[in-house]
C-alpha cells in the first residue's frame, strides 16, 4: 500500500518514462513469479515481498500517468484567440464571489467555425454575478480559452486548504489540475440551452443524468439553507457560520480570511478529517445525554454521511468524512494504535481514485498528518502534560491541537512559508466554540426555513459565537 | 460537564447581549447618511433619528452587504425603504442581494423597461418579497419620521414600462430633508436633466450634494452647481476606475466655488452626521 503511494508520489515528482516503468514492472512480475514458484528455498519472504512492492510501485506510477491522459481537446484552443462555442452542463455548485461568479462547465461539445468536436472535460468559467445559474443547467458558452497561469501576486482564489496569502507564487496551474481543469474562459457569452440543442444529446449518459438530477436537489437544499442563514445573521458572521457548516469560504471578507490564515485557524473553515473528527466527538458526547454510546455513535456516523451529501459530496469532503468516521470508530473501540492500517488503506484508496491529491491537495496532506498526530502524538503528550488543569475539555483540546499542529508543521512551512506562534493559543480558544457554533448555526438555518422568528432568536446565539471566534482571530492576528 | 459548559456559555451570551444592547440604545437622536465605498457605483444608506432606514442604490456588486452590516445593528434584518434611482448595473446589482438577505418594506423605482440580467433577477425577487412598490414623480414625497422626509424632484412624469435608450437621465433625483438640513441625491443624471431642473425653477438648493454620475464630465454643470449651491459634495466612485472619474473639469468647478468634496475612492465609506440645529459633521473610515 505504502509502495503504491510512493509510486504515485514518484510519478508525480519525476517524469518517469512509461517504457522504463514497463521494464521495471516486467522484471518485478517475473521475479515475483519465479520466486513464488520455487517455493521457500532461495526465496526468502522479504525478497518476494520487496519484488511485490516494486510491482505495486510501478502500478502507482502508471496510475498517475494514466490520470494525466484524460481527454484534453480544449487545451489545444488555449490562448489561440479562436472564438469557440462550448456546450455542456454546470458540473459543480456555482461559486459566488463578491463581484463575480465561477462556474465549472463539463464540456460535451466544442464548436469552432467549420467543425464540431465531442469531448468530455472541464473548463472553469468566470462570469458576471447575474444571470444566476444552478448545478446541472445546460448552457452554451462563447468565448476564448486561456490556460491557467501561476500567480505572481496575491491569489484571488482559495487554495485547497488555506489561502497562501503570505506567499506570492501560487501554483494555480496545479491547483486546478487536481480538479482536471486545464482551461479557463473569462466573461464569455452564456446562454441557457435545451437537450435538443446538443448535436449529440446522448453524449450525456444515463448515469450522468441520474447524478445531475440527484445533486441538483442536494444543492438546492444546501442553497436554501445557506440563504436562510444569510437572511438571519449579519455579515461577516453569516459567512463564517456557512464556512464552518458547509465549508464555503468565498463570502468571507479578505481581511478576515487573512486573519484566519495568520493565526493558523483556517482549518475550521475547511472540512477536513481533522475537524470532522473533533466535531464528531463533540456530537457524540452531546448525544450521550439521550442515548447509549453505541446508538450515539451510529447517529453521529449517519449525521456525518448526511452532512457529506449536503455539502455536495465533493471529493475532499468524502475523504474527510471517511477519515472522520475511521477515527471515530477507533475512538469508540479505544484502539487508536490499531488504526494505522485502515488509515493507510483509506489514504491509498483515495490516491488510487485521484492520484493528484497526494502532491497537490494540501488539505489531504494536512488531514492525514493531523490525524496521525492525533493517533501517535496525542497519547505521548497526554502522559507528559498531566499537570495541565482539566477545565472544560481544555486539556484535551490543547493536547489534540498541539499534536496535530506538530505533525502538520512541515507541510505548512513548505506550503505557506510561515508558521504562526499564536496558532496554538488561538486554536485552543476557538475550537471549543466551533461545535456549539455549528449546533446553533444549524438549528437557526433550519428553523429559519420553517419559522423565521425562531430562526432569528437562535441566530443571535450563533451570531454571538461567531463574533467571539472573529474577535479571537482578530486579536491574535493583530499581535503579529 | 457539557451541561456546566452550556450554562456558562448561556450566561456569557446573556451578559453580552445586555452590554451590546445598552451600548446601542444610548444612541443619540441624529441623522446618519453613509456614502458606502462599493467601488465604481452608488450606494447611500440613510438612518433617521427614529432608526428608519433607507438604502439608495446598491452599487455594482455584493460589497454593499458588508457595508450594510457595518452600518446596521447586527439583529436588524429589516430595511424600511429601498430607492433604485435607475436600473443600471452599478446601481442595481447590489440591491438584488439586499432583497435576498433583508426584509424590505417598500421600494421606490421608476419602473422603466429593462431586460438586463440584473433587472430580471431584481424583478423575480421583488415579486417574491411582497414589498410595496412605488413609482415616483416630481412632487411626490415620503415622510420618514416627524423631522425627516424625502422629496422627489425628478423624473417629471410617470415612467413605468417606458423604453428608454439612456437610463441615466431617468434617474430619481431626491432631496432628503432633516429639520433645517438638506441633502440632494442625484443618481446618474446628466446635463439635460440638470438644465431641466434649473430652468423649471425646481428648488434644488441644498446643504450637501451627491455629485451626479460619479463625477463624469457629462454632468455637474456650472448652472446646476450655482443653483444647488452646496456647502460640500460627495463623489461615489471606484479607485483607478476606467472612466477617469472624477473628471478634472468637475473638480475645478467645485474648487472654483470653494465647495469641499469627499471621494469614496480616497476616503472609503463616508458618514455625514447631522443633528437638529447643529452643523453636520463628516467622518470617514480611512
Amino acid at each position: 500500500m505504502l509502495a503504491f503511494v510512493a509510486g504515485v508520489g514518484g510519478g508525480s515528482f519525476f517524469d518517469i518514462s512509461q517504457k522504463m516503468v514497463l521494464i521495471i514492472a516486467i522484471i518485478a512480475v517475473s521475479l515475483a513469479a519465479v520466486f513464488y514458484r520455487r517455493g521457500s528455498k532461495i526465496l526468502s519472504f522479504p525478497v518476494a515481498f520487496s519484488a511485490f512492492l516494486v510491482l505495486v510501485f510501478t502500478v502507482g506510477v502508471l496510475r498517475f500517468d494514466a490520470s494525466e491522459f484524460l481527454a484534453k481537446v480544449l487545451t489545444n484552443f488555449n490562448d489561440t484567440r479562436i472564438n469557440v462555442r462550448l456546450l455542456g452542463y454546470i458540473n459543480d455548485e456555482p461559486q459566488k464571489l463578491t463581484d463575480k461568479q465561477r462556474l465549472v462547465l463539463r464540456v460535451k461539445e466544442i464548436e469552432v467555425p467549420g467543425y464540431a468536436v465531442f469531448t468530455d472535460e472541464k473548463v472553469l468559467l468566470t462570469a458576471n454575478l447575474y444571470p444566476e445559474f444552478e448545478y446541472g443547467d445546460l448552457i452554451s458558452v462563447e468565448g476564448k480559452l486561456q490556460g491557467p497561469k501561476n500567480f505572481t501576486a496575491i491569489p484571488q482564489r482559495a487554495a485547497g486548504f488555506a489561502e497562501p496569502s503570505t506567499r506570492n507564487d501560487f501554483d494555480y496551474v496545479n491547483y486546478l489540475a487536481k480538479d482536471d481543469i486545464f482551461s479557463l474562459v473569462y466573461f464569455p457569452k452564456i446562454e441557457g440551452i435545451k437537450r435538443n440543442d446538443f448535436l449529440r444529446p446522448k453524449e450525456i449518459s444515463i448515469f450522468e443524468n441520474f447524478k445531475i438530477s440527484l445533486f441538483k436537489n442536494v444543492f438546492k437544499a444546501k442553497r436554501a439553507f445557506k440563504e436562510s442563514i444569510e437572511r438571519i445573521i449579519a455579515e461577516p458572521n453569516a459567512a463564517l457560520i456557512n464556512g464552518i457548516l458547509l465549508g464555503s469560504r468565498e463570502n468571507i471578507p479578505q481581511n478576515l480570511k487573512e486573519a484566519f490564515n495568520k493565526t493558523g485557524t483556517t482549518h475550521i473553515l475547511a472540512i477536513s478529517g481533522y475537524n470532522i473528527t473533533i466535531l464528531g466527538l463533540y456530537i457524540t458526547s452531546l448525544l450521550l445525554f439521550f442515548m447509549r454510546r453505541q446508538i450515539a455513535f451510529w447517529f453521529t456516523v449517519s449525521g456525518i454521511i448526511l452532512f457529506t451529501i449536503l455539502t455536495g459530496a465533493s471529493a475532499s469532503v468524502v475523504r474527510a468524512a471517511i477519515m472522520g468516521i475511521l477515527i471515530l470508530l477507533a475512538y469508540r473501540e479505544g484502539r487508536f494504535y490499531d488504526m494505522t492500517n485502515s488509515i493507510v488503506f483509506a489514504g491509498s484508496a483515495m490516491i488510487a481514485l485521484n492520484p493528484r491529491i497526494l502532491r497537490f491537495d494540501v488539505g489531504f496532506q494536512l488531514s492525514f498528518l493531523a490525524t496521525l498526530g492525533l493517533i501517535y502524538l496525542a497519547p505521548i503528550l497526554r502522559d507528559k502534560l498531566k499537570k495541565i488543569p482539566e477545565f472544560f475539555n481544555f486539556r484535551e483540546n490543547f493536547i489534540a491541537t498541539l499534536s496535530a499542529q506538530i505533525m502538520v508543521l512541515p507541510i505548512i512551512l513548505y506550503n505557506f512559508g510561515s508558521f504562526s506562534l499564536v496558532s496554538l493559543p488561538a486554536n485552543v480558544l476557538i475550537l471549543p466554540a466551533v461545535p456549539i457554533t455549528m449546533f446553533f448555526g444549524f438549528l437557526s438555518g433550519i428553523s429559519g426555513l420553517i419559522w423565521p422568528p425562531l430562526g432569528e432568536i437562535l441566530g443571535l446565539a450563533a451570531w454571538l459565537l461567531a463574533e467571539y471566534e472573529i474577535l479571537v482571530v482578530k486579536i491574535f492576528s493583530s499581535i503579529l | 460537564m457539557t451541561s456546566k459548559k452550556q450554562i456558562i456559555v448561556f450566561a456569557a451570551l446573556i451578559l453580552f447581549l445586555v452590554l451590546a444592547s445598552s451600548a446601542v440604545l444610548k444612541d443619540d437622536k441624529e441623522l446618519k447618511v453613509y456614502f458606502f465605498d462599493v467601488g465604481q457605483g452608488d450606494s447611500i444608506f440613510i438612518q433617521t433619528e427614529n432608526k428608519k432606514q433607507v438604502l439608495v442604490d446598491g452599487g455594482p456588486d455584493n460589497k454593499v452587504i458588508q457595508r450594510l452590516s457595518e452600518a446596521m445593528p447586527f439583529w436588524d434584518r429589516t430595511i424600511d425603504l429601498v430607492i433604485l434611482t435607475h436600473p443600471e448595473k452599478d446601481h442595481i446589482a447590489g440591491l438584488i442581494e439586499v432583497l435576498k438577505r433583508y426584509k424590505v418594506r417598500g421600494i421606490i423605482e421608476t419602473g422603466i423597461d429593462c431586460e438586463k440580467p440584473e433587472c430580471r433577477a431584481w424583478k423575480d425577487l421583488k415579486d417574491k418579497e411582497g414589498a410595496a412598490v412605488i413609482s415616483p414623480k416630481l412632487g411626490d414625497s415620503a415622510v420618514l419620521d416627524e423631522n425627516t422626509k424625502i422629496l422627489i424632484l425628478s423624473p417629471f412624469d410617470d415612467l413605468v414600462g417606458k423604453k428608454v435608450s439612456k437610463a441615466n437621465n431617468t434617474s430619481i433625483v431626491a432631496k432628503l430633508i432633516y429639520g433645517g438640513h438638506s441633502i440632494l441625491l442625484t443618481g446618474d443624471i446628466e446635463k439635460q436633466i440638470e438644465e431641466k431642473l434649473v430652468l423649471a425653477g425646481i428648488d434644488i438648493n441644498s446643504d450637501y450634494l451627491k455629485i451626479p454620475h460619479h463625477g463624469s464630465k457629462t454632468s455637474t454643470t456650472e448652472e446646476f452647481l450655482d443653483e444647488a449651491s452646496p456647502l460640500s459634495a460627495f463623489i461615489s466612485l471606484g479607485r483607478n476606475n476606467s472612466y477617469g472619474h472624477p473628471h478634472e473639469e468637475i473638480k475645478s468647478r467645485l474648487e472654483k466655488r470653494d465647495i469641499k468634496y469627499y471621494r469614496t475612492d480616497e476616503l472609503g465609506t463616508i458618514l455625514l452626521n447631522c443633528r437638529l440645529n447643529e452643523p453636520c459633521q463628516v467622518k470617514n473610515e480611512k
